[in-house]
């Protein structure tokens, strides 16, 4: 006796895999779409409370003072203008070109100080922009000073 | 004597088994990776700066992002259009503006400083306690004056925030 079905084409018989490949493609579309990754943008952290020229009281007696000094940031016309302290000075019409002269100037100074002998996380940098600066001739002058090496960078109002 | 064959077995389609391990492996990195449902506030319209140096905040639950562009001007009290995402009594999170100055129920309010300081300082009708080490993100435009940002790291400082952050982007 002849047993038929032993001859028949045998197909792959596991499980359907077909919808289970459908969902999980989906899935997939889904979380590439939908998810942010943020991976372009950083962060420039300033922990140095704000600072106003002419406002507050008499400091008691006693009070240990950081060393602290001055960047001064102004746009006249195309002119970028950045002024440190009284060791350093840079026009330029391009912010980048004229911070880049500026990092090398500040770097100077960090030398100077720490052949000084200055505690250096306790020094601090405040920028005071003209009224007409942009955030985007800010950012040049604070990263000039977070590259030279000072960590404590913050910002200055001449008035309110 | 015949010999038995063997039956002729026979692929019903082709192999899915390493899509489906490839593919599986792929939703498991998105879900750990890909921030789904987290939305910080920040506005996606706004060109931020650029900048090489900067660190990321790993610690984004104590921070409030404020997106801040530059105001009208030619108008009596300048100020500038400052949206975040906020808790308000009795709803959920929205975006919001906060005004400097903003005149309602017969008596000026500085919205900002108000919800800045309610971060800070915590609120018991709101269920919000006390975070010292709350911090500001700021999202500004990259055209943004110093004359509208002023106003905004002043309100920053009044309420005693500890620290801020400029959000920039890397270059290309």
């Amino acid at each position: 006796m002849k047993i038929q079905g032993a001859k028949k084409i045998h197909y792959d018989s596991g499980p359907n895999m077909t919808p289970l490949v459908d969902i999980v493609m989906v899935i997939l579309i889904f979380l590439m779409l939908a998810g942010s990754f943020n991976t372009a943008e950083h962060y420039l952290v300033s922990d140095v409370p704000l600072q106003a020229k002419g406002v507050g009281a008499k400091p008691p007696e006693g009070t240990v003072f950081p060393t602290k000094f001055t960047i001064n940031v102004s746009e006249q016309g195309p002119l970028y203008i950045v002024k440190a302290g009284n060791f350093a000075s840079v026009k330029d019409t391009d912010p980048r070109r004229a911070c880049d002269q500026l990092t090398g100037q500040l770097k100077d100074q960090y030398r100077n100080f720490k052949d000084a002998g200055v505690k250096m996380a306790d020094v601090q940098i405040i920028i005071y922009p003209e009224q007409n600066v942009t955030l985007d001739g800010l950012v040049p002058a604070f990263e000039a000073a977070q590259k030279a090496g000072f960590s404590k960078v913050g910002f200055g109002l001449n008035s309110r | 004597m015949r010999r038995q064959r063997m039956p002729e077995i026979r692929e019903g389609g082709v192999n899915v088994t390493p899509l489906i391990d490839i593919v599986m492996c792929l939703i498991i990195f998105f879900m750990l990776v890909a921030k789904i449902g987290v939305d910080t506030g920040a506005d996606r319209n706004i060109d931020i700066p650029t900048s090489i140096l900067g660190t990321d905040i790993k610690d984004m639950g104590n921070t409030l992002v404020l997106n801040v562009v530059n105001g009208p001007s030619g108008v009596p009290d300048p100020q500038p259009i400052v949206t975040a995402l906020v808790k308000r009594p009795m709803q959920d999170m929205q975006m919001q503006e906060l005004k400097l100055h903003d005149f309602y129920d017969g008596k000026v309010h500085d919205q900002l400083l108000e919800t800045l300081k309610l971060y800070r300082q915590g609120d018991s009708l709101l269920k919000m306690q006390a975070n010292p080490d709350f911090k500001v993100v700021i999202r500004g435009d990259k055209s943004l004056i110093f004359k509208f940002l002023a106003p905004v790291l002043m309100d920053c400082n009044l309420a005693h925030v500890k620290s801020f952050a400029f959000d920039t982007k890397q270059p290309q």
